[in-house]
């Protein structure tokens, strides 16, 4: 393990292996790679990492894991259907996700649905909330989601394989293979999963139909050190998926939804001792089928492909002052296939600049400062500024910036009703971290303030047409408290992790609480292990949510709380052991939605194998 | 199911009955809806909030969701028209692929059509034979309206939105955004479609007094309206703005409406008519004008609030002075005579 290089962001774990070391001591240490990154990208911001061993044992959806694991709120059109998060109150625009450093939202849509993402294959996923567009772009606002794979170098191979089996015939498949010598490091997994999905519509006398789905992921990452100073990455990641629509009514037309995307990035690191450069270089293509009339092919679709060049520049000017800078240009295209989008391209340069200084050993601040121009649309200027204090037992994180979020294709372009005169969402964020840490105990609390201009939505017109327009305001008041313990004694481990939100995300007409955003949500989970079994229940609750913009009682819809349980136990047979996870979700058989009449799966069953050899 | 729903009713029945001054008082207590109006409220596509609610004809009740408060049951997904026709009304619910008929005194439920139907948008009864458009098929699906059967599927040129009858034809038009600028004639007594009426623009707008078919169509910068006897076109009007929608027949007058201006006209459709005001635009600065109708000379507007909030109804006199505002369910979109 000593010579990792973790591409990952953020992996504040390593952060502190980092710090305990002279950043410039170790020659050439594979570290410091990170160790940059994570001074200059994130001292004045939190960052929550989802290790690999968190989802290894997960299995089920991307929105799953996410829902269990992190304060963010998502709602599905029913179980598999189309995720959306609303992260620190905010829309799903305004989650920005990272694919190992590269932005990846839909560029047709704006955002990433979590039920048509993969996420079995990244060796860790950081969650990081607050804004960030000054380092990720548009969509950055509530906050972003970063899907990391870990390269390693000299490593013995390493192979897992997992199946899972359970309620409603889901399946699943995921393989991953990783080795590496002293120049060469490689990965390779494969994941399927599949469901009929066709639960019982608890006391509503019928079934889900239609809500069948399935998806293939593929991928490889490889990396060559050419010499001291220079390596490359490559990167690649591919998903299909075919998901049918579940019936709001039992008559409705069926229709499935065809989700592909095909991701490559190409990643150039140049150090020396006291600076790092990566250039990347990527292309992103994104493509949909939509078949509206089942079982006829009766279909429309759309594509979008983007070329994405960015350089990174970190330069540690005295051992206090480290500087960074960033270069970025993309151009998009994207079309319709019998739909309503022509041919578009939209082409975005942007140049941004981050400095950080060390005030003490313990404190310092850092700002930054983007300027971006685009083809269609004005771009705000945007900054940064922030603090941090570290000692010992307690962390302190202050932090203030403005972010943004551009039109998607479909706002600017889509005939008739795209609009070429909308302007970015902007916002304005200020956010206070702090983290107590005590023996087995840590506690970290966030409050933060989020005010968004000139949201953009589709209204109908008098004309008869839909039209994108820059109309509402929202402000945002909320808190996240996180306590984690790890306690361990004789054989005994011991632990646990509890999330709560508090989220008063109001729309400024009508000084109310925005829809589909709960003000409390709360999330537990415990485990205890006892030498190779181990026992972990989990609890999320999620509060009321209104469906109307006046908070209207009689349509809103109510507060849930869901049990699941996960028993698990490594089975030490000498030649093969393996691990068995048996999963049973929404044990109290809870019937609950978070959209409008879209039952959610009562009580299920699930039973895990993971080989690892 | 029904004892269920029995003391709901009962709550509801005791509440509105505390409200009226009506002497005519109901011989049955189910039989809440004697007169007035029905409003479709489609709700949000996908969501299956669609509703339906009743307004007085003084103008004084409104009483919202009447089909879940009859039926303890949902109307579905997008709840596009509503026929009413003898004792029934016949709601299209156009993405759930039925048409809930309904008692129109009690609004409990008759029937639901389910066969034959694939995104049902509007309907026509004539000689006691239901016609539906489609809003992506090219077809109109025939029901016996007693009977409720599914009798045939009719094959059009274009998939049609709107559809009316008038004297021994039934008239549907193409939609807005189909390829088609046609209203397809349908004889009922072969029902076949068997002849079809030209135009040089999409239509946006057909409506009949019983005796001549108005049809309106539009470009993005002049309008027209034909009047059609039979199956010939008989006299044509262009009116000189653009996007003109909504051709609605009341009384003797005709009533259209370009952007935020309510027009009217006389059905001798001679004259391009005259502006009667302008609506008051919604909060939003759009969502106006969803819906729109004339009913014994009240005109009907609806605004849906960008389909984000429960909608309004507002109701206008001909000299633009409000009458009557009120909330109603989520995306108002039409209103019908009981």
């Amino acid at each position: 393990m000593k010579k990792t290089i973790i591409y990952s962001l953020f992996l504040t774990f390593t952060a502190h292996v980092a710090l305990a070391q002279d950043p410039f001591s170790t020659q050439l240490d594979e570290l410091i790679i990170e160790k940059s990154r994570i001074t200059t990208r994130s001292k004045s911001q939190n960052t929550i990492v989802l290790n690999d061993s968190l989802i290894e044992n997960t299995t089920g959806t991307f929105t799953d894991f996410l829902q269990k694991n992190t304060t963010i709120y998502f709602k599905e059109n029913g179980y598999g259907m189309v995720s959306s998060p609303a992260f620190r109150g905010t829309t799903a625009q305004q989650t920005g996700v990272l694919w190992n450093g590269i932005k990846v939202n839909s560029a047709l849509l704006g955002q990433t649905d979590f039920n048509s993402t993969s996420f079995k294959e990244y060796d860790n996923i950081v969650v990081k909330p607050g804004g960030g567009s000054i380092l990720y772009g548009s969509g950055a606002i509530g906050g972003t989601i970063h899907l990391n794979n870990t390269l390693t170098f000299n490593k013995a191979i390493e192979n897992e394989i997992q199946l899972n089996y359970g309620s409603f015939n889901t399946q699943g498949i995921h393989y991953k293979i990783s080795t590496g010598t002293e120049q060469f490091a490689v990965n390779a997994h494969f994941g399927y999963n599949k469901s009929d999905n066709d639960y019982e519509w608890l006391g509503k006398d019928r079934k889900n139909i239609n809500g069948e789905f399935k998806n293939t992921s593929l991928g490889f990452e490889v990396a060559y050190k050419i010499n001291s100073k220079n390596t490359i990455e490559l990167y690649s990641a591919t998903y299909n998926d075919d998901r049918h629509f579940a019936l709001i009514t039992p008559y409705q037309t069926k229709t499935k939804y065809q989700n592909n995307y095909y991701r490559n990035l190409l990643k150039w690191h140049y150090k020396t001792s006291d600076f790092l450069n990566t250039f990347y270089v990527a292309h992103i293509k994104e493509q949909y089928n939509y078949f509206d009339q089942l079982p006829t092919d009766s279909k429309s679709g759309g594509n979008a492909g983007t070329w994405y060049f960015k350089n990174e520049s970190f330069y540690n000017v005295t051992n206090k002052l480290r500087l960074s800078g960033f270069l970025e240009y993309q151009k998009t295209t994207g079309e319709g296939e019998n739909s309503s989008l022509p041919f578009s391209t939209q082409e975005i340069f942007a140049l941004s600049v981050l400095g950080n200084y060390d005030l003490t050993n313990k404190s310092g601040f850092e700002i930054g400062l983007k300027n971006e121009t685009a083809k269609d649309y004005e771009n705000p200027f945007l900054f940064s500024a922030g603090f941090y204090f570290n000692s010992k037992n307690y962390q302190l994180k202050i932090n203030s910036s403005k972010n943004y979020r551009i039109p998607t294709f479909n706002d600017l372009y889509w005939q008739p009703g795209g609009n070429l005169n909308l302007k970015p969402e902007t916002s304005f964020q200020f956010d206070i971290n702090n983290n107590f840490n005590y023996k087995i105990l840590n506690i970290n609390l966030s409050t933060y303030y989020t005010s968004i201009k000139n949201m953009i939505r589709w209204i109908p017109t008098n004309t008869g047409l839909w039209e994108a327009n820059n109309v509402d305001e929202v402000y945002i008041l909320g808190s996240e408290l996180s306590l984690d313990i790890q306690k361990t004694w004789n054989n005994h481990t011991l632990g646990g992790r509890v999330n709560y939100a508090y989220t008063r995300s109001i729309d400024k007409k009508m000084e109310k609480q925005l829809t589909y955003t709960p003000l409390h949500k709360f999330t537990v989970q415990l485990n205890y292990r006892y030498k190779n079994f181990s026992v972990v229940p989990s609890f999320l609750y999620i509060g009321k949510i209104y469906t109307t913009t006046s908070n209207d009682e009689a349509s809103a819809i109510d507060a849930y709380g869901v049990f699941d349980v996960d028993l698990r136990h490594y089975f030490k047979f000498k030649d093969v052991p393996f691990t068995i996870n048996f999963k049973i979700k929404n044990i109290a058989n809870t019937a609950y939605t978070n959209m409008p009449q879209r039952m959610m799966p009562g009580r299920n069953y699930h039973i895990q194998i993971i080989k690892k050899f | 199911m029904k004892k269920l729903v029995i003391p709901v009713l009962a709550a509801v029945t005791l509440y509105s009955c505390s409200n009226t001054d009506d002497n005519t008082v109901p011989t049955n207590p189910d039989e809440k809806y004697l007169n007035g109006y029905f409003i479709t409220n489609e709700g949000n596509f996908g969501k299956a909030n669609a509703s339906v609610s009743h307004l007085s004809a003084d103008l004084n009740t409104v009483t919202n969701d009447i089909f879940k408060t009859a039926n303890g049951k949902d109307l579905g997904d997008v709840a596009q028209s509503i026929v009413v026709h003898g004792d029934y009304a016949f709601i299209v619910v156009n993405n759930s692929n039925t048409i809930e008929v309904v008692n129109k005194k009690t609004f409990k439920s008759v029937y639901t059509i389910t066969e034959g139907l694939n995104t049902p948008y509007y309907a026509t009864i004539n000689n006691d034979k239901l016609y539906v458009t489609s809003l992506y098929n090219p077809t109109v699906s025939v029901y016996n309206a007693k009977t409720f059967a599914f009798i045939k599927t009719i094959d059009l040129n274009y998939p049609s939105t709107n559809i009316v009858t008038a004297n021994n034809y039934v008239y549907a038009a193409n939609g807005f955004y189909s390829d088609g600028k046609l209203i397809e004639v349908i004889d009922p007594s072969s029902d076949t479609n068997t002849v079809d009426i030209a135009f040089d623009n999409a239509i946006n707008g057909i409506t009949t007094n019983g005796q001549f078919v108005y049809a309106l169509e539009t470009n993005a910068s002049a309008s027209k309206i034909s009047k059609i006897e039979g199956t010939q076109i008989e006299t044509s009007v262009t009116i000189s703005l653009g996007n003109a929608r909504y051709l609605v027949a009341d009384n003797t007058n005709l009533y259209y409406t370009a952007g935020t201006g309510i027009y009217k006209t006389t059905d001798s459709a001679t004259s391009a008519g005259s502006k009667l005001f302008d609506v008051t635009p919604s909060e939003d600065g759009f969502s106006v004008l969803y819906g729109f109708n004339v009913l014994n000379g009240n005109i009907f507007v609806s605004d849906v609030k960008g389909f984000t909030d429960l909608g309004t109804v507002t109701i206008y006199k001909e000299n633009g002075t409000v009458t009557k505002e009120f909330k109603t369910g989520l995306g108002p979109n039409g209103f019908y005579k009981f």
